[in-house]
């Protein structure tokens, strides 16, 4: 039974349909990373799978729990933060935790004490949340988060307002707790680099649309080929030779091919009587395959 | 369940102005037991008169205007006064002379007389010598009287009076009379008490309703019967006060503010009511913290009916505190002892007298005040959760509070019979105590039983499904 199940989720707002069908599954141990630019519906989505939007058509399951049909206990195994750390700004860190801990069963003030550990709270814990920075707060919220040992953590970008080492810290966090506590996670964003090492699983969504649903594996497996420039004495020839390339100027072509290729490249060009001057790889980041698969995302 | 009222119960104690309202509804407290402790009282109202037309002759004997009415008359008073004064501060005399018709006319006269001599406006010394001489005599004969003779003669001269005179005075006589008998049981002295004061007010009703029996019942007028009510109501009140010897409760006393409680608080009340009960709800929503709640293991149903039971005891704390600061404050500066003289109420339905300890009374003012203030928490409560905004919350459910009142006026001037539908006109149940009837036209018990709980489950239902409906917007 997957931790997670959306199935084909569907959302309107008034007449703008925002979500339109979204699924996908989460496991145990899994950390996907719900990646999309703004406006592409990450939020709303994970507000359906809360519960706290109405979902139009379609279905969450949390541990098999039908988020409409018995809420409590499909909520009940899920720690979360949503768009920010909202905590009650007058109140102490401990005591927001506190009131978390009162409405579980089964959460004792070690439990409290443990969390804060984790996430390296202990000296400002008895603070009042007001005079935290905007990563405390998110240090909290995770803390809240995981307070009643979930097994299904969802965390609206939860790098907003960490310094690059918080980061850091979180991603050991997080792949502890997936590894450890076999926690299913589900973390969203917009920075795709940022996720990329915290992630096993990559969602990208566009306009309320899943458009890719792979392992970072897979992801980098496609990136493997790369664009390469190649300088030479005379581009006239080249497009007779190769279909596929790309004239850049009289003394210049680039051309997409696997690493595997470029001797054959090289004996074409030899064969036909071209002098090479140099070849230069053009790097590929994941970067560039999210803008590519997301670019023209309109926020309407 | 339990833990959810906990949760709200500790934010709303961690609240800044909780405290700051909390402070100023003892500060205001303070001020009203410092508005009763002035100078309002009316017991020396008698001294203060004489000490005001006093130095009014003296202002106007150091300006030398001794020819104008106005001096004559006051100068006239002062002599009297100080003539009833040299019998003695607390004497029956003194009381005679300023009250009783015959002896205050007889006095008035002999001193007119002495001060226009005095005055040189009068120019007649035999009839001043006469006036001395009356009063040389009035002074023996009241010297060598004691006030039970006096009584005796006094209910002799009155009995003779009433075979004498025509119709028209009897009533008047006939309940002079019987405030002499009743004077003469209980051993009245005359004086300036609450004793003497119950008789007078015993008197004027009970000739009021002797002047009535001779019309028949069914030719009253509704205005005539509400004079005839209320008549019997004050005689049987006086009656009752003189017959167990009830001690006035004075108007500065912490007996007096405690059964005005609600009319001299209600408003603090309704302040700290509002300020729960217009924000539980919407603050959460504008500081994103509702999120934290959605996502515990309860229905929203079960969060919202807890936030609503945290509302109710806030209704009652608000009551529970302003009583203490009350008690507290009152004590320091009236003392406890006004709190053992029994709370008098007379039941308009079985014309009967109710004497209840000022607890009891207390109590049952609160449990039928409860139901208005249960309507207007709900209300800021219901408010607060449609609209999600704290500020609307508060601005109309204070208009709404303060128009009720002048609703309540249209209603009743204009007897405007459908808005006996309105909550305003049924949410009181106070007026229902004792035999008491509402003052709106088609407004009944049953009536406002139902009304009040029809609104009440209304707006309850009302929230709970927008509340469960609501989509959580981005913030």
């Amino acid at each position: 039974m997957s931790v997670l199940e959306c199935k084909n989720l569907k959302k309107k707002f008034g007449k703008k349909e925002v979500i339109r069908g979204v699924s996908f599954k989460l496991e145990e141990g899994d950390i996907l990373g719900f990646i999309g630019p703004n406006g592409a519906g990450k939020t709303t989505t994970i507000k359906l799978i809360l519960g706290l939007q109405k979902i139009d058509e379609g279905t969450a399951l949390i541990n098999g729990f039908d988020i409409k049909e018995d809420f409590v206990k499909a909520i009940e195994r899920v720690g979360t933060i949503v768009e920010n750390p909202d905590m009650y700004m007058y109140l102490t860190g401990k005591k927001n935790l506190l009131l978390s801990k009162n409405l579980y069963k089964n959460v004792t003030n070690e439990r409290i004490d443990e969390v804060v550990k984790l996430v390296g709270l202990e000296n400002r814990i008895n603070d009042k949340v007001s005079k935290y920075s905007l990563g405390m707060r998110q240090r909290l919220g995770i803390a809240q988060a995981i307070l009643h040992h979930p097994n299904l953590l969802i965390l609206d970008e939860p790098t907003n307002g960490l310094d690059p080492e918080g980061i850091i810290e979180l991603r050991n966090l997080l792949k502890k707790l997936a590894k450890e506590e076999k926690i299913a996670i589900l973390i969203s964003g917009h920075n795709l680099l940022e996720l990329e090492s915290f992630c096993n699983k990559v969602c990208i969504i566009k306009n309320g649309e899943i458009i890719e649903e792979s392992t970072i594996k897979e992801l980098k497996k496609n990136m493997n080929d790369s664009e390469y420039k190649i300088e030479v004495n005379n581009t006239k020839k080249i497009k007779k030779i190769f279909k596929d390339a790309n004239i850049v100027n009289d003394n210049e072509f680039t051309i997409k091919i696997n690493k595997e290729e470029i001797n054959d490249i090289l004996s074409k060009l030899i064969s036909n009587d071209i002098k090479i001057y140099s070849i230069k790889q053009k790097n590929i980041s994941l970067e560039d395959v999210f803008i590519e698969k997301t670019g023209g995302n309109i926020i309407d | 369940m339990i833990n959810l009222i906990k949760n709200e119960i500790y934010k709303i104690l961690h609240k800044k102005s909780l405290y700051i309202v909390l402070l100023i509804t003892t500060l205001f407290v303070l001020l009203t037991q410092l508005i009763y402790n002035s100078d309002l009282t009316v017991s020396v109202y008698i001294e203060d008169n004489y000490e005001s037309e006093e130095y009014f002759v003296k202002v106007m004997e150091n300006e030398g205007e001794t020819d104008s009415e106005e001096y004559l008359d006051s100068k006239i008073y002062v002599e009297t006064y100080k003539y009833a004064d040299s019998f003695g501060k607390d004497s029956w005399q003194k009381y005679i002379i300023n009250n009783h018709e015959i002896y205050n006319g007889k006095v008035y006269s002999i001193i007119e007389r002495i001060v226009k001599y005095e005055l040189g406006k009068n120019k007649n010394k035999i009839e001043y010598e006469e006036a001395l001489k009356e009063k040389e005599e009035l002074t023996k004969e009241l010297k060598n009287l004691d006030w039970k003779t006096f009584l005796k003669n006094d209910i002799e001269r009155i009995k003779i009076n009433i075979k004498n005179s025509e119709s028209a005075e009897k009533y008047y006589l006939e309940a002079e009379l019987e405030v002499l008998y009743l004077r003469e049981k209980y051993n009245i002295e005359y004086k300036y008490d609450e004793f003497n004061e119950y008789l007078d007010n015993y008197k004027s009703n009970r000739a009021t309703l002797i002047s009535y029996e001779i019309v028949d019942e069914d030719n009253l007028k509704p205005e005539q019967k509400n004079i005839i009510k209320e008549a019997k109501k004050e005689v049987e009140l006086a009656k009752y006060k003189i017959e167990n010897h009830i001690e006035k409760i004075e108007y500065g006393s912490n007996h007096y503010i405690l059964s005005n409680f609600y009319t001299e608080y209600f408003t603090m009340i309704i302040i700290i009511i509002i300020l729960i009960s217009g924000s539980i709800v919407s603050e959460e929503f504008s500081k994103g913290t509702i999120k934290l709640l959605l996502v515990k293991p309860y229905t929203r149903t079960k969060i919202l009916i807890s936030k609503y039971i945290t509302v109710l005891l806030t209704i009652l704390f608000a009551v529970v505190f302003t009583l203490i600061m009350q008690l507290i404050i009152g004590g320091i500066f009236f003392g406890y002892d006004t709190l053992s003289i029994p709370h008098i109420t007379y039941n308009l339905t079985t014309n009967t007298i109710e004497a209840i300890h000022i607890f009891k009374y207390l109590l049952l003012l609160t449990i039928t005040t409860l139901p208005k203030l249960i309507i207007i928490g709900t209300i800021s409560f219901m408010i607060s959760t449609i609209f999600t905004s704290t500020s609307l919350a508060n601005t109309l459910t204070l208009i709404f509070v303060f128009g009720s009142d002048v609703l309540n006026v249209i209603a009743e001037g204009f007897e405007i019979e459908w808005l006996k539908f309105s909550p305003t006109l049924n949410w009181d149940f106070s007026v229902y105590l004792f035999g008491g009837t509402s003052p709106y036209k088609g407004v009944t018990l049953p009536f406002s039983i139902i009304n009040c709980l029809v609104y009440f489950i209304l707006m309850i239902v009302v929230t709970i499904i927008i509340f469960k409906r609501k989509n959580i917007k981005n913030i």
